[in-house]
């Protein structure tokens, strides 16, 4: 078949500068400096064979998150970049590869799993009462959201165990 | 390996073909001087200038290179080729002309999608080259490229732009990889497209770039040795139309080939052959 397969790689930014400061970061920033990272590790080589698919897919301003596409076939020299960047638009930054999936959406699952064992971490840095409150609130909004996905599971679990009853019987 | 063959000399200029036949006959035993052609009209209107198609030369060896040759007993080929750049599809009638026809090799550079159509499809050349050093403007389509490989024709890679500039680089590489994922690394070969000397390479240390531009490496090897033979054979082929059977004069033979005429029984013998085909058998009698 004639479907070009990729690799997604889920990075989160880390500036050593902390992380509670407003930064204007575009995808763009990030695809360039992957680019020259790429060409000083791999040389016109690196850059020749991920030309046409090194991609900046989704890029989140306010929890660094970027995910970057790159073709399977040469996804390893591009992880490689992902390591070697050191600095996206004017600051100075790094790259932590999270995951690497075979589609958007299996990078996108592993976010939300990330960020919902991340919370309680960040209830702990909160300052004022009202960050703790709204922080809070998070917390329980996505404890219902797994109760439902989880209440909706059982359902279906109990309507499928019916359905193969009956048709036993 | 077998022979090797570079089937892209693009300069013009007689005195660089003389340096680059001498660099190039330690390695090579072909090689195919380039005629690129930018225009496939006809006569233009209001009286412009019709694009004049030279006449293939051959090259002066020099005094130098042909003792070199001497030297190593080897033999060069020169053949002569014609690419053309082909933009519109309505005006390809040039290309059965015979200026054009005279010529050894034929080539066909198209620009857009309909013209790769037609190239793989209808059109009577041997070697499709795209241009490399720039991001195709199109897609490169399976089955149009399978269709192709069934007709004998070849795709060319020209490495001399990748020697030359680091976003040619980046560019060959990207744009060569694209197509031999898409044909599977069959009927692919890699020439130089020199416009200098400097800029040829030798065939061992290209069939190891091959593997750069997503060839494995047979078929790496094949690039420089097999495909180059097959892309002759088919020009060979396309010159003599649908025949069987080849005729050549026996005043033209090379003289490597005399010999064929000396082993063939003289002329005087022949009537006596059909006397004896006349006569009927001689029935043998009941013993």
């Amino acid at each position: 078949m004639v479907r070009l397969k990729h690799r997604y790689f889920l990075a989160e930014i880390i500036f050593p500068d902390g992380r509670r400061l407003q930064r204007n970061i575009k995808s763009n920033d990030v695809y360039f400096s992957v680019r020259e990272a790429l060409h000083a590790a791999y040389g016109d080589y690196g850059i020749g064979v991920l030309k046409s698919s090194l991609m900046v897919k989704y890029l989140n301003k306010d929890t660094h998150m970027v995910i970057v596409r790159a073709k399977r076939d040469f996804y390893r020299l591009a992880q490689a970049a992902l390591t070697f960047v050191k600095k996206i638009g004017e600051h100075d930054a790094f790259l932590n590869t999270l995951h690497i999936g075979g589609t958007i959406r299996a990078c996108q699952k592993f976010l939300i799993r990330h960020h919902r064992q991340h919370l309680p971490l960040l209830y702990q840095e909160c300052d004022t009462q009202e960050e703790r409150d709204n922080v809070q609130l998070m917390l329980l909004s996505s404890c219902v959201d797994m109760e439902t996905f989880s209440k909706k599971t059982e359902e279906k679990e109990r309507s499928l165990s019916e359905i193969a009853g009956e048709s036993l019987t | 390996m077998a022979a090797f063959a570079d089937l892209h000399v693009a300069s013009t200029d007689q005195q660089v073909l003389q340096d680059v036949f001498q660099t190039a006959i330690k390695c090579f035993d072909w090689l195919a001087v380039n005629t690129f052609l930018t225009d496939l009209k006809g006569k233009g209107k209001k009286g412009q200038q019709q694009n004049q198609i030279c006449q293939p030369e051959p090259v002066e060896l020099t005094d130098q290179t042909r003792q070199l040759l001497k030297v190593e007993g080897r033999k060069v080929r020169q053949i002569s080729r014609l690419t053309a750049l082909l933009d519109d599809t309505t005006n390809t009638h040039k290309l059965v002309s015979p200026e054009v026809q005279a010529f050894d090799l034929l080539a066909v550079q198209p620009t857009n999608e309909a013209a790769f159509k037609l190239a793989c499809c209808t059109l009577e050349v041997d070697i499709i080259v795209l241009n490399m050093t720039e991001k195709l403007s199109f897609y490169i389509k399976r089955p149009l490229v399978n269709l192709a490989i069934e007709r004998g024709m070849h795709f060319e890679i020209l490495y001399s732009p990748a020697v030359r500039d680091s976003t040619f680089r980046q560019n060959t590489i990207s744009n060569a990889l694209q197509l031999t994922s898409v044909c599977k690394g069959k009927n692919v070969i890699v020439s130089s497209g020199c416009e200098k000397a400097i800029e040829l390479r030798g065939p061992y240390d290209l069939s190891n770039l091959g593997l750069l531009f997503g060839l494995s490496s047979p078929q790496s090897k094949n690039a420089v040795s097999k495909n180059c033979r097959a892309v002759l054979k088919h020009a060979e082929a396309r010159k003599m139309m649908k025949s069987v059977v080849g005729v050549v004069k026996s005043s033209q033979l090379s003289p490597g080939d005399q010999w064929i005429l000396d082993s063939k029984r003289p002329l005087s013998a022949l009537p006596q052959t059909t006397q004896e085909i006349e006569q009927p058998p001689a029935k043998k009698g009941k013993t």
